[in-house]
């Protein structure tokens, strides 16, 4: 295989792994607590379900990347230097993915709990768990600009 | 827009017992805190002290009743809550799980309200409790039950029964049955072994009086019979006790049926709590009571009509003139759904800004999900939801912004050749070609991203200059000479900021735009000095160069710009998604047989198409929702005051017509 090749597919495996990692970690956060409030107020579902899921994103901008670095890899051999580039790519939607994942589901849970005494706040609390998603937008925006 | 609300005082004797009741359930009045000195000008009256009136003369509540109340109402509550438990969701299955995501009320008549709330809901409360109790002690006596049989249940191979087991103790000896742990060894004593578990033995064992060996653990029963007599008869209480428990619960099931009462009785004790809760913000003497209040300009005649004798005086205090009417909103059909998005901002002040913001979301949105047949999809699924659901005012409001925003996505999608992502414009067909050569942005092209880009950034230099103009014009409305002073210098400022950047960018990266850089300089400096002049000119000293530091927030605006760029990178990751699980989907068909590969593939790409559809949905929502509360409402809105909230009946469950 070539050597660039190898970097295209590590970098593919950093954008998909630490994404979904970070997802993975903000959906524990925001899932823990959100299922802690259904136990005592369960018709509150509709207003907290998007709070759980909000984390989820970053996962699916790392998936993207993934795809399309193997995009890259399909259209044929690639020399290091392309393979360098693709992996240098996938970095930062890799890196926003795994902190902002992370960070997220921690406003979503402050939000969730803000939810459960006052439900008419859902909307102000997806708003602020919309702030920190801002920069996985803006690694994700990076990574298909360097990508296309 | 804001509609016109007029300021309203209500002077009313206390023999006219039910006011504050019609008044409530008329929906019509936003009232207010009565201050004292108000009540005393107005009216000439002294507010009166306490008196025990109830809550239909809008009296001080007692506050013991109004404990009453709320303990009533969270036991109301509870109850429905558990009995809920009991009753299967309507619709079940998929149905029943989208209805969670709405409000679900129930409609009824006012004559059916009436007759169910005039039910004494103490004897259905007080029922479902008794019931509750009995259930509650019964489950703990087959747990109890459970427990011992498990007990028991080694010591079985026992012929010996408990009453011979206690009538063995002589003066040296004793016999008892307990259990040793496994690796100890067995005791140089009289022992049988019963059974073992795991790393127990349970044994009969007889040893010296006092003197249980080491590691021997004695178990007592207070049982009767042999182990294998008594775990029969516990096995025949515990079926007992679980038909006992079945008996119960089918008595609650059976209860359900009180839930339409409980839920109107609930709404209805909320509302008399609401009615006691205004109590407090009315002034009074011994004989009278006056309200404070207002009420839309429109709805004037209304109350005017129905209060009869009763004295009205109406402060002529319209929005522009008085400080503190609450915001009432009056929006076209388009825009009304648009309201749910200013809400989430909170009270706005002086201007609405939902008929502003109406067309910039319904671009935006559109844009984040930006393809055709995602569009055509969520116009569909909205008008089944719609159809298909109950839901409250708000859930209303959403899809109907999802239908208006979702009419756009289509010629979005048709200029940026999304159908279903890519699935048309890779191979041959009518469609795809057609698409092809209309689209006038390839998202996935390095030329068509820049394009896309610069697109949306210049969507959101849009909506900032809307979002000033907006003030200049509301400002104007008070002095044209200030607005134009203030906000004219800004525009100007912020124009000759852009026309600097776009020459630097002619000067240094040879763009060849057609802006001088003289100009540029030029033209930024003029706009700096008008700017800090006209800031500058109510000032005295150091301060009259405040205009200057002013200019620092140019940056803040190129920040706020830059963040239009989310919509492009929400467009695309829609776009790629889409083509991600086409490919997918696609590679599915081609590697299993016909016509496995089509089922599945076809399967495939309908369960991507909704997680896409619902993922950038609600990606699209929230940022285009962000867009306007914090970069668009940021350069007009001044907030303060509160919504025109009016005083009504308490709908939690109901929604009671007539």
């Amino acid at each position: 295989m070539d050597l660039g090749v190898v970097y295209a597919i590590t970098g593919a495996a950093m954008a998909i792994s630490l994404g979904g990692a970070g997802s993975a970690f903000g959906l524990r956060k925001s899932g823990v607590v959100v299922s802690g409030i259904l136990r005592e107020n369960p018709e509150r579902w509709g207003s907290l379900f998007l709070l759980a899921f909000l984390p989820a994103t970053q996962g699916l901008y790392g998936f993207i990347t993934a795809i399309m670095a193997f995009i890259s890899v399909e259209a044929g051999s690639l020399t290091p230097e392309a393979g360098l580039e693709i992996l240098v790519a996938c970095i930062p939607i890799a890196i926003t993915g795994l902190v902002t994942g992370s960070l997220q589901g921690s406003v979503c849970a402050a939000a969730a709990e803000t939810v459960a005494a006052r439900p008419d706040q859902v909307g102000r609390g997806v708003i602020l768990a919309a702030f920190i998603e801002f920069y996985a937008i803006l690694g994700l925006m990076i990574s298909i600009l360097f990508l296309i | 827009m804001l509609e016109e609300v007029k300021k309203v005082y209500i002077l009313a004797h206390e023999s006219q017992k039910d006011l504050l009741k019609k008044i409530q359930k008329l929906s019509i009045l936003h009232i207010t805190e009565f201050e004292e000195e108000v009540a005393s000008e107005k009216h000439h009256q002294e507010p009166g002290p306490n008196s025990d009136r109830g809550p239909e003369q809008g009296s001080r509540p007692r506050s013991d009743e109004t404990k009453d109340l709320s303990a009533q109402i969270s036991k109301v509550e509870e109850t429905i809550r558990f009995l809920k438990e009991l009753v299967p969701k309507e619709g079940g299955g998929m149905k029943g799980f989208i209805q969670d995501f709405f409000e679900n009320k129930i409609d009824l008549n006012r004559n059916d309200y009436d007759s169910l709330i005039e039910k004494d809901h103490r004897v259905i409360l007080s029922g479902c409790d008794d019931k509750r109790g009995e259930l509650d002690q019964v489950r703990e006596e087959i747990n109890r039950k459970n427990e011992l049989m498990e007990k028991l249940t080694p010591f079985m191979p026992m012929d010996l029964t408990f009453e011979e087991l206690e009538k063995f103790e002589s003066e040296k000896f004793e016999a008892q049955i307990g259990f040793i742990e496994a690796e100890v060894g067995e005791p140089d004593l009289y022992s049988e072994i019963l059974s073992r578990d795991g790393d127990r033995k349970y044994i009969f064992i007889i040893y010296p009086k006092g003197e249980p060996p080491d590691g021997f653990q004695e178990v007592k029963f207070n049982l009767k019979g042999t182990p294998s007599q008594a775990l029969k008869d516990l096995a025949e209480r515990r079926e007992e006790a679980e038909k006992r428990a079945e008996e119960i619960n089918n008595d609650l099931t059976s209860m359900s049926s009180e839930l339409l009462t409980l839920q109107a009785v609930r709404d209805h004790l909320a509302t008399e709590l609401a009615r006691y809760e205004v109590g407090e913000k009315l002034a009074r003497t011994e004989k009278t009571f006056a309200i404070r209040g207002w009420v839309r300009a429109s709805d004037l005649d209304k109350l005017t009509s129905f209060t009869g004798p009763i004295n009205i005086e109406v402060e002529d205090s319209g929005v522009e003139e008085d400080g503190d009417p609450p915001l009432a909103f009056k929006n076209s059909k388009l825009a009304t759904p648009f309201e749910l998005v200013t809400r989430m901002y909170g009270p706005t002040g002086a201007i609405d800004p939902t008929p502003y913001l109406t067309p910039f979301f319904m671009l935006f949105f559109a844009i984040c999900v930006g393809d055709v047949f995602y569009g055509i999809l969520l116009i569909f699924f909205s008008f089944l939801f719609l159809k298909l659901f109950k839901m409250g005012k708000e859930g209303k409001n959403l899809f109907h912004i999802l239908i208006y925003s979702s009419l756009l996505m289509i010629p979005i999608g048709i200029l940026t050749g999304s159908m279903f992502g890519d699935l048309f414009t890779t191979f041959e067909n009518p469609l795809g070609n057609w698409l092809n050569g209309v689209r006038i942005i390839d998202p996935l092209s390095s030329n068509g991203v820049l394009i896309f880009l610069a697109f949306t950034i210049v969507l959101g230099l849009i909506q900032v200059y809307t979002g000033y103009g907006v003030k200049l014009y509301y400002h104007s409305r008070r002095s044209k000479k200030d607005a134009i002073l203030d906000e004219g210098t800004w525009i100007l400022f912020m124009t000759s900021g852009i026309v600097l950047l776009l020459s630097l960018a002619d000067a240094m990266m040879g763009l060849n735009i057609g802006v001088n850089l003289t100009l540029g300089v030029g033209f930024f400096i003029g706009s700096l000095i008008l700017l800090t002049v006209c800031r500058g000119r109510n000032e005295v000293g150091i301060k009259k160069l405040k205009g200057l530091a002013s200019a620092y927030d140019l940056i803040s605006v190129g920040t706020d710009v830059l963040s239009y760029s989310r919509l492009f990178a929400l467009s695309v990751t829609t776009y790629i998604l889409a083509m991600t699980f086409n490919l997918l989907a696609g590679m599915v068909v081609t590697g299993l047989p016909s016509p496995f590969g089509y089922i599945v593939g076809g399967l495939v790409f309908v369960v991507a198409t909704l997680f896409i559809l619902f993922v950038s949905t609600i990606g699209g929502f929230v940022h285009t929702t962000r867009l306007q509360l914090l970069e668009f409402f940021t350069k007009f809105v001044e907030g303060g005051e509160t919504f025109f909230e009016p005083f009504t009946e308490e709908d939690k469950y109901m929604n009671v017509i007539g």
